[in-house]
């Protein structure tokens, strides 16, 4: 591979040897990783599919007829369709180096916004859904003046963030369930086309359109950049800032559309139901980041870490293990997944990760 | 040479192999250190200098069959702390705590022991560091944090962090390895540290010392190694070798590109200034009374198609200058011209007026290192690719391409990641995405720092040629030779401020070095 001659053997004198000037042929990885290699570069580009298929055909053969059944597989793309929509809208911050942990809050937010809205102020579902969204894109850009304005740390200024949205949706929804949203929040995200609700189109749709934005947009590239190097992005000429302004408040929007696709999925809105949905986007996004593009949060890694991440947790449950298997399955996936993109040589700069 | 040939060797190392991936760095590479030696080591960027270092010092594993002996013991791999067997290594990152004190930084380290309920006496501490300083010649406040220093400094506290940590722990016969101490260093600070490591050989110690600058190794070296594709070719007592050797060495058959241009100054500037007709603002960057950061009154004039020097001892300010042209830190006072009109500038604007900075802290500054070459090369004119709000691959991997071959970037791999590059290279990439924008000002700062013979030519020569095409280019350095090589007119500063100016047939290394003596004082 390398153009060095080892026939000079000559220790102390030296040999002029015709050489070609040195132009290794290398792989595109060569840190010193010990998943480099020939192989290390395809596992670590498909691995995920791979095993998303291995588990599929695993569980298939393990529980004949229970897995493997339309019932089945749409009951886990349902389930699975908010995680997507909050899995893909993190990567948008997790590109820039930042970690929020208050995509799961401002979902549940505006989910409760958008039931009482319907139920008790009777405003039509496409307005409700108008104000979910409005409500997201708030908390995005009220965590962009804590982050890109103010300076404070991402993962604690979200944190708090969190927190705070978690009691102003139990105040509104007075700790309780609002159950009876009208039938129009249904028909938006379980209406079935071919087969498949409309809840799970919108996070394949999201797949296609972020994976367009971060491939082929300059805002894609700069993000990359802004995340990669935030101080040589902006003495390249970069507005770092305005990017990351954008990236909060895009992924507060897409945060903002998962809880109207929760609370259509559901017909009820529950103002506990946030903390359950922290993890798996996250494990998702990060298990997404070590194929395709290894290193960097992409979108169809992101649906394929989710899928695989779910499909694992139902032929678990489906297999009898309890419920906590799937929390244990999920948290060891992440560290998994943060564990692998390290040992690659690559990870969050920023957040340490 | 009085050097005994009986004696143990210091430090002998044999066989020691790396391979990073497909890429195999060192092959086989021995090494032999005699007591009372100052040890160089030279090789192009990429040679495996660092590598050698970095097994040695138990950074990275030591592959098997290989073996490293201290005064004839081998050692023994895990190196937790390598001081601990009188062992001391200056590696090229320099583990400094930026937020800590220049005290709090130099008892790091094995200094405190073992024990983490030991209390420690401040004061006692703040003694002992400003003896050390007092006695290596370091005038430097004991309290200030390691982060406002500047790099030739930090590199002086790393450098003497080891040295006092492996002498406060009783060797008195030791080992020292320092990997590339002077590529921040200008001339002075150079000689100063040349000076710590004969005293330390007087002792019968032993130093390492890895370096692009061959004048250092005859300065200061007793005996040189030159490394080359993976393993020492030759090792000679400096006397017996000239530098067209070590340079004959260190390339191997691919001699560099001769510095094109060898006229004098003098005859660049008549013919340039006949070139520029009169009624045009000739005047590219006008700073006056200009103040901010470390600068606190900067005249400077330079005209289209000048490559003006700014230079002077480590910490005189030059470090700011560029950073308050582009406004990335504030300005305290004074007046910026750009091409005749005043101007305050951002970071944003000013790479839209073609004011680019290519930085000398490349991996911080530069380039994004985990990107591909391709995304550094086009990450300043992506919206020069964008048709119908998409980016158009296929033209940003042409425009990537010719790039490269344009800068003879190595490896010609637009794919390929920006940290798998050589220092060399990578500054290539960095001046070349400077470039793209259409530079009108360009601000190079270090441009030649930690990059080797080769890269070096190539990069005096673009400059050169893209001040002939009409491209004003301010180059902040210490390397007095580079400044001496590239330069139309080089200005000295001293404590922030511009002493004088050294115009034409004036320039040539030894008299930058005696301007910036003299001006300091």
């Amino acid at each position: 591979m390398l153009n060095v001659s080892k026939s000079v053997q000559a220790k102390t004198e030296v040999q002029l040897e015709p050489e070609v000037p040195k132009e290794p042929e290398v792989p595109k990885e060569t840190a010193f990783a010990p998943f480099s290699g020939r192989i290390g570069p395809l596992v670590s580009r498909f691995g995920v599919l791979v095993a998303l298929v291995l588990v599929c055909v695993l569980f298939t053969l393990m529980l004949p007829g229970r897995f493997a059944t339309s019932g089945n597989v749409l009951a886990m793309l349902n389930s699975e369709a908010p995680i997507v929509i909050l899995g893909l809208g993190i990567t948008l911050t997790l590109r820039l180096g930042d970690l929020d942990v208050s995509f799961a809050a401002t979902m549940n937010l505006s989910a409760i916004v958008i039931a009482l809205l319907t139920v008790n102020h009777h405003v039509s579902v496409p307005l409700a859904i108008m104000a979910g969204i409005l409500v997201g894109g708030f908390v995005g850009f009220v965590n962009a003046i804590l982050v890109v304005g103010i300076g404070l740390n991402g993962f604690v200024a979200t944190l708090g963030m969190m927190i705070a949205l978690e009691g102003i949706a139990d105040g509104l929804s007075g700790s309780a369930t609002i159950v009876g949203v009208p039938g129009g929040l249904s028909t938006f995200a379980t209406t079935v086309l071919g087969g498949i609700p409309t809840e799970v189109y919108y996070g394949w749709l999201l797949v296609i359109i972020l994976w367009l934005i971060y491939e082929r947009t300059v805002f894609g590239r700069y993000l990359l950049f802004v995340g990669g190097n935030r101080r040589a992005s902006r003495l390249m000429g970069i507005r770092t800032s305005q990017v990351r302004w954008i990236a909060y408040i895009a992924s507060g929007v897409m945060f903002g559309f998962a809880g109207a696709v929760l609370t259509g999925g559901l017909g009820s809105a529950d103002p506990s139901l946030a903390t359950q949905f922290l993890l798996p986007p996250l494990a998702g996004a990060f298990v997404g980041s070590t194929t395709l593009q290894p290193g960097r949060f992409n979108s169809v890694g992101t649906i394929l870490g989710l899928y695989l991440l779910m499909v694992v947790a139902s032929g678990l449950q489906l297999l009898g293990a309890s419920g906590w298997v799937g929390d244990v399955f999920d948290g060891g996936a992440l560290i998994l997944a943060v564990g692998f993109a390290r040992l690659t040589g690559r990870g969050l700069a920023t957040t340490g990760l | 040479m009085e050097i005994d040939a009986d004696a143990v060797p210091a430090l002998e190392a044999t066989n020691l192999n790396m391979t990073f991936g497909p890429n195999q760095v060192l092959t086989g590479a021995n090494l032999l250190l005699k007591p009372g030696t100052i040890h160089a080591l030279v090789g192009a960027n990429g040679s495996g200098k660092s590598t050698l270092v970095r097994i040695i010092s138990g950074v990275y594993p030591l592959a098997k069959g290989g073996e490293v002996k201290l005064w004839g013991e081998t050692v023994k791999y895990p190196l937790m702390m390598p001081e601990r067997i009188g062992l001391g290594v200056v590696h090229q990152e320099l583990p400094l705590v930026a937020s800590m004190s220049v005290t709090e930084n130099l008892a790091a380290g094995g200094h405190f022991g073992k024990r983490l309920t030991k209390i420690i006496a401040w004061g006692q501490e703040r003694k002992r560091t400003a003896s050390l300083l007092e006695v290596y010649g370091l005038d430097l406040d004991p309290s200030m944090l390691v982060g406002d220093l500047s790099m030739a400094e930090k590199q002086q506290i790393a450098t003497l962090r080891v040295i006092s940590t492996v002498e406060e722990m009783g060797f008195k016969k030791w080992v020292l390895i320092l990997d590339e101490p002077t590529s921040a260093l200008p001339a002075h600070e150079v000689e100063q540290l040349l000076q710590w490591m004969k005293n330390l050989v007087i002792s019968g110690s032993a130093v390492l010392f890895i370096t692009h600058r061959v004048k250092e190794v005859f300065d200061a070296a007793n005996v040189v190694s030159v490394l080359r594709d993976g393993f020492v070719v030759s090792t000679r007592s400096t006397s017996d070798v000239t530098d067209d050797d070590l340079f004959q060495m260190m390339m191997g058959q691919r001699a560099a590109p001769a510095l094109e241009h060898s006229r004098t100054a003098l005859a660049r500037r008549t013919e340039k200034e006949s070139k520029i007709p009169s009624d045009v603002v000739s005047n590219a960057l006008e700073l006056h009374n200009f103040a901010g950061g470390k600068i606190y009154d900067v005249t400077l004039n330079a005209k289209v198609g000048e490559v003006v020097g700014v230079t002077g001892l480590a910490g005189m300010g030059q470090d700011d200058l560029f950073y308050l042209i582009i406004g990335d830190k504030p300005r305290a006072g004074g007046e910026m011209k750009l091409f005749g009109k005043s101007r305050a500038l951002n970071p944003v604007s000013a790479v839209k007026e073609g004011v680019v900075l290519v930085p000398a802290d490349r991996l911080g500054e530069g380039v994004w290192d985990e990107g591909k070459i391709r995304e550094n090369l086009t990450i300043s004119i992506l919206k020069r690719f964008v048709a119908r709000y998409w980016l158009k691959l296929r033209h940003e991997k042409r425009a990537a391409g010719d790039a490269i071959v344009e800068h003879t970037i190595v490896p010609r791999l637009p794919e390929y990641k920006v940290k798998s590059l050589s220092g060399g290279n990578q500054q290539k990439v960095s001046l070349a995405r400077a470039l793209s924008v259409g530079a009108n000002l360009l601000l190079v700062h270090e441009g030649v720092q930690g990059v080797d013979v080769g890269s070096r030519r190539a990069i005096g020569n673009l400059i050169r040629r893209v001040a002939e095409s009409g491209v004003t280019v301010i180059s902040v350095s210490s390397d007095y030779e580079f400044l001496a090589e590239t330069c139309d007119r080089v200005v000295i500063l001293a404590h922030g401020r511009t002493v004088c100016t050294l115009e034409d047939t004036e320039i040539d290394e030894d008299a930058i070095e005696r301007a910036c003596i003299t001006a300091a004082k």
